[in-house]
């Protein structure tokens, strides 16, 4: 079956998860909000512990996360929240870290959540299709460009 | 090209998958129950309210447009059971 959907669903009420999955370091938790049954893509909501470290790596799935409180630390720069990046499989990010820990949300596209330490990209990845910004600071807020729009005062950042 | 590179699933990420699997499922009936039982009663003067406001203040077609629906155009109650989308 396609990805389930349950509306409406309240994830304070539920408490973090350990991921226990390998290849992931520990201190990571999430709160799984929905889940392909067959395929393992799911969305997330996630916390990382003060101090979290990814070395560098990829996904076999392509991989989404927003930044929605602390930074990352990535390249000598730091990334807070509004954070968005759009990692095609196959595609290494540099090394990661989160010294006050992160919240945000983790959707796997296509598969399961998996992380593989490499430095180098898989042969099949496009690196091209590699998504960085901060939707807070780089991007406009505007109307919407398609019909029906919304309300007036909804703005959107695509 | 792939948006999801072929590999094979370890045994852990498997059990991994299975336990999430139960859980959402365990999930999706505690909301079916909420919404199937505990609150049907008030769902289904949520749904009188929403049909009398969309023939009398309107129905927001585009943007801040209202249109107001005619009698004839608001659907009769199928005679199935509601069904929690899934």
């Amino acid at each position: 079956m396609a990805r389930p959907h349950i509306e409406p669903f309240v994830d304070r009420e539920v408490p973090f998860k350990k991921m226990t999955l390998p290849g992931f370091p520990k201190g990571m938790h999430y709160k799984m909000l929905s889940l392909d049954t067959d395929t393992g893509a799911c969305s997330m909501t996630v916390m990382f512990e003060p101090g979290y470290e990814f070395p560098p790596g990829m996904s076999y799935s392509e991989m989404e996360l927003f930044v929605m409180t602390g930074y990352i630390e990535m390249d000598g720069q730091k990334h807070g929240p509004g954070t968005y990046i759009c990692l095609p499989a196959g595609v290494s990010l540099p090394a990661m870290k989160m010294p006050r820990g992160i919240t945000g949300l983790l959707f796997y596209n296509h598969g399961e959540p998996s992380f593989v330490e490499s430095d180098q990209d898989h042969p099949l990845a496009e690196r091209h299709k590699l998504i960085k910004v901060s939707a807070y600071d780089d991007m406009q807020w505007s109307s919407t460009n398609f019909f029906p729009a919304t309300a007036p005062g909804c703005l959107v950042n695509s | 090209m792939p948006d999801l590179i072929k590999h094979e699933r370890s045994r852990e990420a498997q059990a991994w998958l299975k336990q999430e699997i139960a859980e959402q499922k365990a999930r999706y009936r505690k909301i079916e129950h909420e919404m199937n039982v505990t609150i049907a009663k008030q769902r289904d003067k949520w749904i009188e309210a929403f049909l009398e406001r969309i023939q009398t203040r309107g129905y927001n077609v585009h943007f801040n447009m209202l249109r107001k629906i005619k009698p004839e155009e608001i659907p009769k109650r199928p005679k199935r059971k509601f069904k929690v989308v899934y």
